[in-house]
Formats: structure tokens, sequence, C-alpha cells
């Protein structure tokens, strides 16, 4: 009888530790993530403007890398930086929103390589989870 | 003479027009849907969207993959490989702001609006109505915020099961009854928006 409730107390024991680990794991990150491409931001506009449903098949949900010269920075919502990156286009370009803050912010201008979670088109090819990989 | 004249009136009306158009890249979307085990709620910070302070044309859209779960283990699954949009990437709302024309962006001030429109989820399409607010920061800049309840079907719901029961092993036999699922999800969008200068 001992026996059946100290198996029963470690079942709960174990569930209940599954179930707080479960709540707080990290979000998805792209920090230790390796890049499935590496291309310019010029190239990977161009692609999704050509035929966006192909491209969608070929980077959606992955971890790309790319370079670009910087257009513009800002901050969203949260306080997340985002960069653009210039693709030769008059309205879009390459929107890639940062993880965390860099501790050197770059600036508009200078060539920079971003890897990030590549999730689609809308105005801009859109990153998330970007981190700075060289500049 | 008199042909140029117009000319010019011509195009300084239509640059007066496109000048009313304000948009945004970075406009957040907060979804939150209850259930009886822990609700289920996730941001999305890349939303495009554009207002027309003449007409009231409103529009956002955004992408599926681009929602962050507040729910880590959640946030991780729907970032696998495993969960594919490919086919419904995106969503969008396109609707109309009645009562735009009583905004004075030049005034710090806020304005309740009303907001009426279509929402594009997936392949399902909802006419939708919400009270909004256009806080003007009296610099010509302005937030809208926004709030939507958008019901899921009976049909939606079976759909709903059918994924979650493809996706999960026979032996675990759970489906959205079980969890409590509510059908209302609440959808809230704000946005800070500055005029299209192109």
């Amino acid at each position: 009888m001992k026996r059946a409730l100290y198996f029963l107390a470690s079942i709960i024991i174990i569930l209940v530790v599954a179930y707080l680990i479960v709540l707080n794991l990290p979000k998805a990150s792209s920090k230790n993530k390796e890049a499935e491409f590496k291309l310019a931001s010029v190239e990977l506009y161009s692609e999704y403007a050509t035929d966006e449903s192909l491209a969608n098949t070929k980077y959606n949900g992955k971890v790309i890398e790319v370079t670009g010269k910087i257009l513009d920075i800002s901050e969203d919502q949260q306080g997340a930086t985002v960069i653009i990156l210039d693709a030769q286009d008059d309205f879009g370009g390459v929107l890639c929103t940062l993880e965390s803050k860099p501790k050197n912010l770059p600036s508009p201008g200078e060539q920079i390589s971003i890897k990030g979670q590549c999730n689609g088109l809308l105005m801009d090819v859109v990153l998330n989870k970007c981190v700075i990989t060289g500049s | 003479m008199r042909l140029i004249y117009i000319l010019l009136c011509f195009v300084f009306s239509i640059q007066t027009l496109e000048a009313q158009v304000y948009y945004t890249r970075t406009g957040h979307v907060h979804v939150k849907s209850s259930n009886k085990i822990k609700n289920v709620e996730a941001d999305n910070y890349q939303i495009i969207s554009t207002i027309d302070m003449l007409t009231g044309e409103v529009k956002f859209e955004g992408l599926l993959k681009s929602f962050e779960f507040r729910l880590g283990a959640l946030d991780r699954v729907f970032n696998s490989n495993r969960i594919n949009v490919n086919q419904y990437p995106k969503f969008r709302f396109e609707g109309t702001i009645k009562g735009i024309k009583n905004v004075d962006l030049t005034k710090k001030r806020d304005y309740k609006v009303m907001v009426n429109g279509t929402l594009y989820v997936w392949d399902e399409k909802r006419i939708t109505s919400a009270v909004g607010l256009i806080r003007s920061d009296g610099n010509g800049g302005f937030t809208a915020i926004s709030d939507f309840v958008m019901r899921i079907e009976e049909q939606s719901m079976h759909k709903l099961n059918q994924l979650i029961d493809e996706k999960l092993p026979d032996i675990v036999n759970l489906s959205t009854d079980s969890f409590g699922v509510d059908r209302d999800i609440d959808i809230k969008l704000d946005a800070d928006y500055k005029l299209r200068n192109w």
C-alpha cells in the first residue's frame, strides 16, 4: 500500500515538474540555428517579387542569412530594433526584427549580415527573431 | 495657358489626395483564445497597415508565421517545420473607418471611431465591426487602437478538431471540446502611423 502511494506521489511530482518545464520553455530562437540559405537582400527580394509562391515554398519558416545595405533603423511596438535592408526597389526591402538589442547599433548606409527566420512577403520580405552576424 | 493651369491644378489635387495615406510596417496584433487549461495568447509585431484619412479606408495585413506565442513550448512548435502555413501564409483586414473626417491631426487628442470591414484568415472571411481609437500626437502622426472579436463557426471548429485528430496519435484522445476552447477569438490592433511619402 505504502509502495503504491510512493509510486503515485512520484508520478504526480514528475507530471508537475514536466508541466513547469513546458510552461517555462524559452521561445523559439534563430541564435543557435544554422542558416539554410545565405544570399544578398536584393536577391531575396527579387525572388519573392518574381514568384511569391515559389519563394514561400523555398524560404518560409526557414532560418536564412541576408546581406545588404541598411536603409532604415527603427523600433517596433515592443521596443525591438527593426532594420530594413535595401532591395533596390522603390517600395520594399527586407525587414528584420532583432531578437535582442545589439551592443553597438549599426547605422543606415552600413553593409550588414543578418540571420533570421524568413516569414514571407508583405511590402517587404519579413524576417523575425534576427541576430546580426557580421558588419 | 488655361490648359497648363488645369494640368497644374490636377497634379496638385492628386498630390493632396495621395498625401492623406498614412502607413506602418510595424503594427502590433495581439490574439487571445480562452480555454479551460491555459489561455493561448500570441503577438505579431510585423503588421503592415494603411489608413486613408480622406476616405476612411483601412487595411492591415500580416504573416501567420510572424506570430510569437507567449507560451514558449507552443512558440517552438509553431515555428518548427511541422507547422506549414504556405497555402495561406497571410491574414488581412479591409474596411472603413466611420467618423474619420472629424479627426484633426494637428490637435493632440483622442478620437473615438467605428471600424467596419472584413477579416480574411485562411480560406475564411468574417464581416466584423469594432470601436476604435485614434490618438493624434498633434504633429501629424497618430496611434490607432482597435479590438475585434472573431467567432469561429461550427464548421471551422469541426476542421480544427480534424486537424488535431490528424496531428495527434490515436491513443491521445483529445479534441478542442475537451480543452473547452472558446469560440470567440479576441484580436487587438495597435499601431503608430506616419504619412506615406511616395
